[in-house]
């Protein structure tokens, strides 16, 4: 029989504790009661718990590492990868306190309005609200990630002293602006787990627990409410976590992995009833060297290349489809950004020459820089992860994932290249050449942004989505999704900030469902 | 005695002579050089090449034009340059292309579509 295990029932206790709690001390066949378990201390998990601090709400917060990198617990991530060449599943994310936000590079940027909408041209898209709703959350989403004043709308105010953009006849593209998370006045962006640790250890109403991995999600008979968690230590000790609400919180692949694995009730896992749950994946592409930026009179301000400080934040510029153009041109939101420095080859010259007489500029002091990007894909069912018979250390499952990415993909980026090229001739301002046009020729350059997003996809339709509106799971009552995962839509900007965003407004919604 | 004839002639006017044809022939030959009228060979393009101030470079950008466009017609692109450019100058004419996406990629340089015909009569034109 389980022993009673008692947590977060006195704010003296609390208020002296000064360390987390470890879950290979807990004995085995331990049943501990919560109101609200999170599973993960990653950057979704640790905002929700903030966001209901000092909340009556009795939080337990299950992390599956310690509070630092351990090899053991990091091989639990192991998976297989076919498809397009992708990162190993192993090594894409982290997998102890702080999670992922361990190794982010601190880029920040809300989605655009039109991520959210549904587009006739683009199967699959749309969230079930528009931006609108997210934006009570920004703010404070870019506090947590110590980015700065929300001010991405003023950023041209704010850097105009470093440079002007570059001229950019009228079009399609413009500049466009990213924040930058930093950690203590540092150019480090936050590492929610360092940053956050002292704060979580003295909320009164939360119990952190490292080490913890939870290995099953127990629905009721009924399968409609989630009875306990199973959770066990890579040491052996099992034991029960019973809470009258879960959210799951461990990221855009462990998240699909969790419910596809509990699958003692319900045979095709958790919400996974109309065979959503996985599918969708996504991650932004960063292909390097996509094209070759010319800046007639080699002028550019430095915000282009580096973030740069301004007013509090941290601003580095990008070139960006218009959310007209993208309609207009069924383009996603693939961005370009600059980069170093390079030499022109000897037909490059001729070109710029021959182009810049031709407009009657002088290109004598010309400078050419390579281009970056940040690219979306278009919503995939077949990209997916799945299930292997593999299991990890503690019996888990291991995940496979079918990465693909369509050449539909790869010629949408180029349109809005080819664009930025058009707006730079007409600006007699610069001109670009697009280095890739085949497929093998994009592959080969790609890289991955560790951004995995869209496995438990949020839709207000149960047939196309994994959780409602409300990141609830469809049919279970008390389990709740946070993170990238519930992304049906991906937009170009990097996900951290987003998905905090939305975890605050779950937790705004937790506090109702709590009645606090 | 006679007085060699040689020494009847002073040196100095002699020189200033001599460098004086070598100069011309050093400025002639820069000349030559740089004059477009002489330096290129005469086609059925002139008119058309004549709204290009550099040429040697967009020869080169236009030897890629043609390479990349198999049977390009050099007579059809010069009836539908001369059209562009009859009443417009050059830059008038990407101005117009430019509007309105007329736009081509030669080895991945975007560029507007006249100029790179252009371009590719002076190839043709080589």
């Amino acid at each position: 029989m389980g022993q009673a295990f008692s947590h977060g029932d006195s704010h003296c206790e609390r208020l002296v504790l000064k360390s987390f709690l470890d879950a290979r001390s807990i004995p085995a066949g331990t049943t501990i009661d919560t109101d609200l378990a999170i599973i993960g201390g990653g950057p979704a998990g640790i905002a929700l718990a903030l966001a209901l601090a000092n909340t009556p709400i009795r939080m337990l917060m299950l992390e599956s590492g310690g509070e630092s990198f351990d090899d053991k617990t990091q091989a639990l991530y192991a998976g297989r990868e076919t498809g397009v060449s992708y990162l190993k599943l192993a090594n894409s994310r982290l997998r102890y306190f702080g999670g992922s936000s361990n190794h982010w590079g601190g880029w920040c940027r809300p989605l655009d309005a039109i991520d959210f909408e549904q587009r006739n041209w683009l199967p699959h898209s749309g969230w079930p609200f528009a931006r609108a709703e997210l934006e009570p959350y920004f703010a404070r989403a870019q506090s947590m990630c110590e980015a700065g004043p929300f001010i991405y709308d003023e950023s041209e105010k704010w850097t105009q002293a470093l440079g002007a953009p570059i001229p950019l006849g009228e079009g399609g593209v413009y500049t466009t602006y990213f924040q930058f998370s930093k950690q203590r006045d540092g150019f480090l962006p936050t590492h929610f787990g360092e940053r956050y640790g002292d704060d979580l250890k003295h909320l009164p109403n939360l119990n952190v627990m490292l080490h913890a991995n939870v290995t099953g999600l127990r629905l009721a008979s009924n399968a409609q409410s989630l009875d306990h968690l199973d959770v066990a230590t890579l040491q052996g000790n099992d034991f029960t976590v019973r809470p009258k609400y879960t959210v799951l919180a461990v990221g855009g692949i462990e998240n699909a992995r969790l419910l596809l694995a509990s699958n003692d009730v319900m045979h095709s896992g958790i919400g996974n009833g109309n065979d959503l749950v996985g599918r969708f994946f996504a991650d932004h592409p960063i292909p390097g060297g996509t094209a070759t930026i010319v800046v007639f009179n080699g002028a550019i301000a430095s915000y282009y290349q580096q973030p740069q400080p301004a007013n509090g934040a941290y601003f580095r510029a990008a070139l960006a489809p218009h959310d007209g153009f993208k309609n207009g041109h069924t383009v996603l939101c693939s961005l370009a950004t600059i980069e170093g420095e390079v030499q022109l080859d000897g037909f490059g010259q001729a070109a710029v020459a021959a182009t810049a007489s031709a407009l009657g500029v002088d290109a004598t002091n010309m400078r050419a820089f390579t281009v970056g990007c940040g690219m979306e894909l278009a919503p995939d069912p077949d990209r997916r992860v799945k299930l292997t018979d593999d299991r990890d250390a503690l019996g888990m499952p291991r995940l496979q994932l079918d990465m693909r990415i369509s050449d539909s993909d790869f010629s949408r980026y180029r349109d809005t290249l080819t664009e930025l090229g058009r707006q730079l001739l007409a600006a007699r301002s610069g001109m670009i050449r697009i280095n890739h046009k085949s497929r093998e020729s994009w592959l080969s350059v790609m890289d991955w942004g560790n951004h995995h997003m869209g496995t438990t996809r949020m839709h207000s339709d149960p047939r196309q989505g994994v959780v409602d509106p409300n990141s609830q799971v469809y049919g279970v009552h008390n389990l709740y999704v946070a993170g990238s995962s519930i992304f049906p839509t991906y937009g170009a900007s990097n996900p951290t900030l987003n998905l905090i965003a939305t975890t605050l407004r779950l937790a705004d919604h937790l506090k109702t469902v709590f009645g606090t | 005695m006679t007085k060699d004839w040689t020494s009847a002639i002073s040196r100095r006017p002699v020189l200033a002579g001599i460098l004086g044809v070598l100069g011309i022939a050093v400025v002639g030959g820069i000349a030559y050089e740089v004059s477009p009228r002489r330096r290129y060979k005469p086609s059925p393009f002139d008119d058309l090449l004549s709204k290009l101030s550099d040429r040697e470079n967009a020869s080169r950008v236009g030897a890629e034009v043609v390479r990349g466009t198999p049977g390009f017609n050099a007579d059809r692109t010069k009836r539908s340059l001369r059209a562009k450019l009859a009443d417009a100058t050059l830059g008038d004419a990407i101005s117009a292309d430019l509007a309105r996406d007329r736009l081509v990629e030669v080895r991945g340089w975007v560029l507007p579509e006249t100029f790179a015909s252009l371009c590719a009569l002076a190839a043709k034109a080589a």
